[in-house]
């Protein structure tokens, strides 16, 4: 039920304070506006010059930067780009609600197994799986050099560049989303829904086409949109597979336009390029929000304690057997691969027995300086990142769900705008917005631009899981403590902190773990001495360090999947980032 | 002979040392409407899920005119779609994504009946359940009670074998829920669909049921007619469950043509109860139901107490009277009830002799 809010211009209880004293401007006003400032700041401020910039030419208003892209590719790139997303979408989202099903609504032996396994996509960062998959799929990969073998024929099986690698490997690494989105509702879709259909005299698979899938159509189509954002704005695996093959996704394309200095307007030209992108993005986007509105919560009613495993007979075992196939393709291969790849000596040298080596992680930490700085400064950004992030969103959820401050809306719109902005086009117009001083500070080519960056990009996963903890409280709790005789700050302390305490703590990881890792935005907006973990990874791969990029990818993915680890255990599960 | 017969049946979670049923042997004629009642947790549900196919015996067999349907010695068990039973649920489970003539028709569909005759059963169906009219509409845009009728047509349509309900008016509001109730009875007698019904509302298993089961811990303590279970209840449990009850300990001085003589301390006046004892219990208990006893001027009745309290209940008051025996329940008239601290004398028309 809607609590119906006073005519005032926030809830009263807080009002009191301020009209009783005087008549200087309230603190939730001045409250409002240093958060308006920080957003405009963070989002407008960026927005507004690449906007600007893409329809500068020479100085004047053209918009021929927007026809470079055609003139000098056609229609390829857009082709590209899409081709890659609406392929992936389709694949990735097929294997996600199979694995749901499977998971969630099938005995399949093993499951722990599998339900750990299954996530370890989700964790790696996708960059690094793509460079795994070179190790397997090159045309010296090992799986490639395996079938050689084999067979005795000198032709690799598949050699993964180009247009198919990025497909595959973005289908590997972008599935978690469909898993993830569609686990929940399959195990809390209301059995008697399905037993209904049983009864009606429906076979357990007609029960599955019938009633189960178009139940969670919404929910399908929310992972569908999803994934086709993450697809669209994926600059790391294209990088990777499809830079060698000449194979260029949008992302990529303004990436390399951005460095092209040769090039007169480059900036300009792919602040245009980015505006295209923007443009295609929208559109899942206001998709996604129209679906919001759906009857996607309708379905989860009645006993779910009653949910009733399938049992697939001897089909389980070729269930386990295909469960087996997809963690080893997303998980056990790719990391074994990186892990042999670290400890050969040398590229095109077999590994063996006695020949296997720690060289290059020494090489990594003592002969190559910028990887231990960018672990310290990946280390420090991403606590500082989350620590903003963390303090944002307990002050934007408050005055968003609490007050009814007219323009609190404006406050979400402006967190979310940098989340459904690929972060090639957000690393572009802060470079736009700050290449010169602003205010007589100069902030390019230095760390606090890339902080900054970060929590505009990450803010959106901080603010969601406080306002969604926020929003289940009871205001009648706070009410309570307030009849008890406790001040509106006091209540907030004492009664609406501890509550969101957890939801707090999640949303600073959820900062964390990404801004950790980060590629896109790093891979522009580094300079010398500002390296970040993600930034060198990719360099030392774009460098050609064989060897070392694997040491160092093994390293980096271990270490985020150890402390994933730890903050399962030490939440009891709830919290998987 | 029985249409649906439950024998021996047992089913024990792994997790549990005490069954969730055990040793239910019951036989349902064809046309019958049987009721499982019981509290929250004396396995009504399992039961039904059993005789459902949801549940697989772990003990004991099910079989329906004569064909096995689950028998734990084999292992055997037949799937719930291959059983051609009808099932309304508690919460109804009307599939939202489909309208109220797709949601009826799907069990036709599935036994690929032709399509002009699936029109023609679904209308008539829905005019039976009175719901004629509403064949376009999607489920979010019908009333609880409206779902219910869905349910209800939904599980009739493709002539069951053996209708189940479980719990089905639960759900709604408690005027609805009287309506309903006359209009399952009507639909039975219209159909002569044979009925299991669980419940843990006893009006609802009095009102409707040809049989009633009351269960408890996964047993069933008795199987009788609303009319036995109630007058005649075999055991202290179902008489304090059904219906309100005053229970008084006494003791039993002799019997005679088959009544117990009952002896009340400081009662002189000769008392009798009917019982289904063979023999007299260690703790005997007098059942008397509140609407059995008569009140009269004090010292009138075989019992003196004092008005503690007076419930006006519209149709009548109930009266609660302090006596050397404990609190008394009774049923007084609308308008003639004693007040509170009046001194009355207590009587009874019959009584029932239980174990206790």
């Amino acid at each position: 039920m809607q609590r119906v809010p006073p005519p005032t211009l926030y809830d009263s209880e807080h009002m009191r304070m301020n009209t009783a004293h005087s008549r200087r401007p309230s603190p939730l006003i001045l409250l409002f506006g240093l958060l308006l400032l920080v957003l405009v700041a963070l989002v407008v401020y960026p927005s507004a010059a690449l906007i600007q910039n893409s329809l500068t030419v020479n100085g004047r208003f053209g918009i021929e930067n927007y026809l470079y892209l055609f003139d000098q590719r056609g229609s390829a790139v857009i082709w590209n780009t899409l081709s890659v997303a609406l392929i992936t979408t389709v694949c990735a989202t097929a294997l996600g609600v199979a694995l749901a099903w499977l998971i969630g609504r099938v005995d399949v032996p093993l499951k722990a197994v599998w339900r750990v396994l299954l996530i370890v996509p989700y964790l790696i960062p996708p960059f690094i799986g793509a460079i795994a998959w070179v190790y397997l799929l090159s045309p010296v990969g090992y799986i490639n050099r395996f079938w050689m073998d084999i067979t005795g024929t000198r032709t690799p099986l598949f050699v993964i560049y180009g247009q198919a690698g990025t497909i595959l490997v973005m289908t590997l690494y972008s599935y978690p989303i469909a898993y993830l989105v569609m686990l929940g509702p399959m195990r809390q879709i209301s059995s008697a829904l399905e037993e209904a259909a049983r009864i009606s005299g429906a076979s357990a698979l007609r029960v599955l086409r019938d009633i189960t899938l178009p139940l969670l159509l919404p929910n399908m189509a929310a992972a569908a949109l999803l994934i086709f954002m993450a697809a669209l704005a994926n600059f790391g695996i294209p990088a990777v597979i499809g830079f060698p093959a000449r194979f260029f996704t949008l992302t990529n394309e303004i990436y390399v336009v951005i460095l092209n200095f040769d090039l007169p307007n480059n900036l300009q030209i792919a602040a245009a390029m980015s505006m295209q992108l923007v443009l295609i993005s929208i559109v899942p986007l206001l998709l996604l929000q129209r679906l919001g509105t759906g009857r996607t919560a309708a379905i989860v009613t009645g006993k779910s304690d009653q949910a009733l495993l399938l049992d697939l007979g001897v089909w389980k075992y070729a269930a386990a057997m295909f469960l087996a196939l997809i963690t080893l393709a997303a998980v056990i291969a790719p990391l074994l691969a990186i892990f042999a790849t670290s400890i050969t000596p040398a590229p095109g040298v077999r590994l063996t027995a006695a020949n296997a080596t720690l060289t290059h992680y020494q090489t990594l930490f003592f002969g190559i300086p910028k990887v231990p700085r960018a672990f310290f400064n990946s280390l420090m950004l991403a606590f500082s990142a989350a620590s903003v992030v963390a303090l944002l969103s307990v002050v934007i959820a408050w005055v968003t769900v609490r007050t009814r401050l007219p323009g609190r809306r404006l406050l979400e719109v402006l967190v979310m705008t940098p989340y459904a902005l690929p972060g090639t086009v957000t690393a572009l117009a802060f470079i736009l917005a700050f290449i010169r001083p602003v205010l007589g500070i100069s902030l390019y080519n230095t760390i606090w631009l890339l902080l900054l960056a970060y929590v505009a990009s990450f803010l959106a996963f901080g603010l969601r899981a406080v306002t969604g903890a926020l929003t289940n409280i009871d205001p009648a709790l706070e009410e309570a403590a307030r009849s008890a005789g406790a001040s509106p700050l006091r209540a907030f302390r004492d009664v609406v902190v501890p509550l969101v305490r957890a939801s707090i703590v999640a949303g600073w990881f959820l900062a964390f773990m990404p801004a950790l890792t980060e590629l896109t935005l790093s891979a522009l907006l580094f300079s010398v001495g500002n390296e970040t973990i993600g930034q060198v990874v990719f360099g030392l791969y774009q460098e050609g360090r064989f060897n070392p990029t694997a040491a160092l990818a093994f390293s980096v993915t271990i270490s985020v999947l150890l402390l994933s680890l730890l903050l399962s255990r030490l939440t009891g599960g709830r919290l998987l980032i | 002979m029985a249409l649906l017969e439950l024998h021996q049946l047992e089913k024990a979670y792994d997790d549990s040392h005490v069954p969730a049923v055990r040793a239910l042997t019951l036989h349902i004629a064809r046309g019958e409407f049987v009721t499982l009642l019981g509290p929250s947790g004396c396995g009504k549900t399992t039961t039904l899920r059993m005789i459902a196919g949801f549940v697989k015996p772990t003990g004991g067999l099910i079989r329906l005119d004569g064909q096995v349907l689950a028998n734990a010695a084999n292992g055997a068990c037949v799937p719930p779609e291959a059983r051609g039973m009808g099932m309304v649920f508690q919460s109804y489970a009307v599939w939202p994504h489909m309208t109220v003539a797709a949601n009826v028709a799907y069990p036709l569909k599935l036994r690929r009946t032709p399509r002009a005759e699936i029109d023609r059963r679904v209308d008539a169906m829905l005019e039976l359940v009175g719901l004629g009219g509403f064949a376009k509409r999607f489920p979010s845009q019908l009333s609880g009670g409206q779902q219910q009728r869905v349910a209800l047509a939904r599980a009739l349509i493709a002539e069951p074998r053996v209708l189940l309900l479980d719990e089905p008016l639960s759900n709604l509001d408690a005027q609805l829920r009287e309506a309903m109730r006359g209009e399952l009875i009507d639909l039975h007698r219209r159909t002569g669909v044979t009925i299991v019904y669980v419940t843990h509302d006893q009006a609802e298993a009095l009102a409707m049921s040809d049989r009633v089961v009351i269960m408890q811990q996964g047993a069933a303590l008795q199987i009788g007619t609303p009319a036995e279970v109630y007058h005649r209840p075999t055991q202290r449990f179902i008489a304090e469950f059904i219906g309100a009850a005053n229970m008084l300990p006494c003791q039993v001085s002799g019997w005679s043509a088959g009544m117990a003589q009952i002896a009340l301390p400081g009662v002189d006046a000769p008392i009798h109860a009917a019982h289904a004892l063979d023999r007299t219990p260690d703790k005997p208990l007098l059942v008397v139901r509140p609407e059995q006893v008569r009140l009269h001027e004090a010292g009138a009745g075989w019992l003196d107490g004092t008005v503690l309290r007076r419930q006006f209940l519209g149709e009548a008051h109930e009266v609660s009277i302090e006596t050397a025996h404990g609190v008394l329940r009774a049923k007084a008239g609308a308008i003639d009830a004693p007040p509170r601290g009046a001194y009355v004398g207590i009587t009874w028309e019959t009584g029932w002799l239980v174990a206790g």
